[in-house]
C-alpha cells in the first residue's frame, strides 16, 4: 500500500513540476535512465550560480580522471541542508550521478556520501 | 462556518498535494474567495515577509518526503498553461522561429537572461515583500529583480514614459482582502510560461489574497490581443518562510552551460584529465 501511495505521489509530483524543474537550465544532456556510482576525491566544489559543480578526481584504468558534476544552485542546495564548506579538497566521496549521455567524464550529482557517513542530497 | 473551514482544509490539502487545478476549482465553487476570516492573519493587508512558490520541484519533493523524482516514470504531459493552442497564427509563427533558434544550440545549452514577467512569479526562488507608504515592493532572489507596485496612483505611466521593460509598470489597489496588481509596459525579451512569445501589449493582472495565516494565492490572468486568442490563467501558491533569508542569485556568475560562438556548450566537462 505504501509503495502504491509513493508511486502515486511520484506521478503527481512529476506531472506538476515539469515546468519549475527547468526554470533555468535543462539537464537533458544527462542520462537519467542510467544512474552510476563514482568513487573519488574532491578537487574543487564550485558553490556558484546558476549551478554548482563538484570537480572530483576518479581513478580509472590506472590513471586519474577529473569528473565535473553539475547540481543545483547554492540557493537551492543551502535550503536542502548544504553549506559551501561541506565538501573540501581531498575529501573522499562516493557520489551517485546521472552521467553525460556523451560518455565524457561528467554528469549531474544526485547524492554525495562522505567518509564520516554524512549524505548530501541535491533535492528534497 | 464549519463547512467553510472544512472546505479550506480540503483546498489546502489539495494545494499541498500539488493539485492546484482541483484546489482552484474548489475555491471558485465555494463562497470563500479569500480565506475564512478565522484562518486569516490579523492584518490580511500585510503581505510583508519572505515568500516561496509552493510548487517548485524541491518544495514539492520535500513535502512528499522524496529526494528525487522517479527517473523511470513516464514523461509528464505539459501543463495546460504551456499549450501553444492559445497562440494567434502570427505568434505561432514566432514560437516556431524561437524553437528553431534554440535547436541550433547543443543539448542542454542555456543562455542567461532576466526571467521577466510572468516567469519571475513562478521561479524556484523566494521573494520578499516590503510595505512602504503608497507602495508595495517585491524583491526577488532570482537575478535580484525588483518589482515596485504603486498603490498611490490609479493610472499607468503615459505612453511616452512607459519604456518597455522586463517587469513592466505595476499599479495596485485593494478589493476587500485581495491585492489587485495590474501590469503593462513589457518588452518582448522574455516569454510567457512554456516559451510562448508575446507582444508589448501584454497585460498581467494578479489577484493576491491570504487563504490562511501563512499562505497566499495569486490568480494570474495574462491577456495579449496580438499574441493570445484567449486569456492565460494560472493560480500560484506562496508560503511564508519567516526563517529564510534572501540570498544572491546571478546566472552570470558561473554559467558553464552558456553557448560559445559556434553554439556549442562551453563548460560542464573538463577535457584535460589530471595527471
Amino acid at each position: 500500500m505504501y509503495r502504491l501511495l509513493r508511486r502515486c505521489v511520484v506521478v503527481m509530483v512529476t506531472a506538476m513540476i515539469a515546468g519549475p524543474a527547468a526554470a533555468h537550465h535543462s539537464f537533458q544532456m544527462y542520462d537519467q535512465q542510467n544512474e552510476t556510482w563514482l568513487e573519488g576525491t574532491i578537487k574543487e566544489f564550485q558553490w556558484t550560480n546558476p549551478h554548482s559543480f563538484i570537480q572530483v578526481n576518479v581513478e580509472q584504468d590506472g590513471k586519474m580522471v577529473e569528473w565535473s558534476l553539475e547540481g543545483g544552485s547554492p540557493n537551492i542546495l543551502s535550503r536542502n541542508g548544504w553549506k559551501r564548506t561541506v565538501l573540501q579538497p581531498g575529501d573522499a566521496v562516493r557520489i551517485l550521478i546521472y552521467p553525460l549521455k556523451s560518455g565524457e567524464p561528467g554528469g549531474s550529482f544526485i547524492e554525495v556520501h562522505k567518509q564520516d557517513g554524512t549524505v548530501y542530497y541535491y533535492h528534497g | 462556518m464549519a463547512r467553510c473551514i472544512t472546505t479550506m482544509v480540503e483546498i489546502r490539502k489539495l494545494c499541498r498535494l500539488g493539485l492546484l487545478p482541483l484546489a482552484s476549482a474548489m475555491i471558485y465553487s465555494s463562497a470563500v474567495s479569500a480565506g475564512d476570516a478565522a484562518s486569516l492573519p490579523a492584518d490580511p493587508h500585510d503581505l510583508s515577509g519572505v515568500w516561496m512558490n509552493d510548487n517548485t520541484l524541491d518544495e514539492t519533493l520535500k513535502r512528499s518526503g522524496l529526494k528525487r523524482l522517479d527517473p523511470k516514470s513516464a514523461t509528464p504531459a505539459p501543463p495546460a498553461a504551456r499549450s501553444t493552442d492559445v497562440l494567434t497564427p502570427a505568434y505561432r509563427e514566432k514560437y516556431d522561429a524561437l524553437a528553431d533558434e534554440r535547436a541550433r544550440y547543443a543539448e542542454g545549452v542555456q543562455t542567461c537572461h532576466w526571467p521577466g514577467m510572468p516567469a519571475i512569479l513562478s521561479y524556484p526562488y523566494p521573494f520578499e515583500i516590503l510595505h512602504t507608504p503608497g507602495r508595495i515592493t517585491m524583491i526577488y532572489e532570482a537575478e535580484s529583480q525588483v518589482r515596485r507596485i504603486y498603490l498611490d496612483r490609479d493610472e499607468h505611466l503615459p505612453f511616452d514614459e512607459l519604456d518597455p521593460s522586463y517587469n513592466g509598470d505595476s499599479i495596485g489597489h485593494w478589493e476587500g482582502n485581495t491585492l489587485v496588481i495590474d501590469t503593462i509596459g513589457f518588452n518582448t525579451h522574455a516569454t510567457v510560461w512554456g516559451d510562448l512569445p508575446h507582444s508589448e501589449d501584454m497585460r498581467i493582472v494578479e489577484r493576491m489574497a491570504y487563504v490562511d495565516e501563512d499562505t497566499v494565492h495569486s490568480e494570474v490572468t495574462i491577456t495579449d490581443p496580438q499574441a493570445f486568442k484567449q486569456p492565460i490563467t494560472r493560480t500560484l501558491v506562496y508560503s511564508k518562510r519567516p526563517d529564510w533569508r534572501i540570498r544572491e542569485y546571478s546566472c552570470m556568475e558561473n554559467n558553464r552551460d552558456a553557448p560559445d560562438a559556434q553554439g556549442n556548450r562551453q563548460g560542464g566537462v573538463v577535457e584535460q584529465a589530471a595527471p
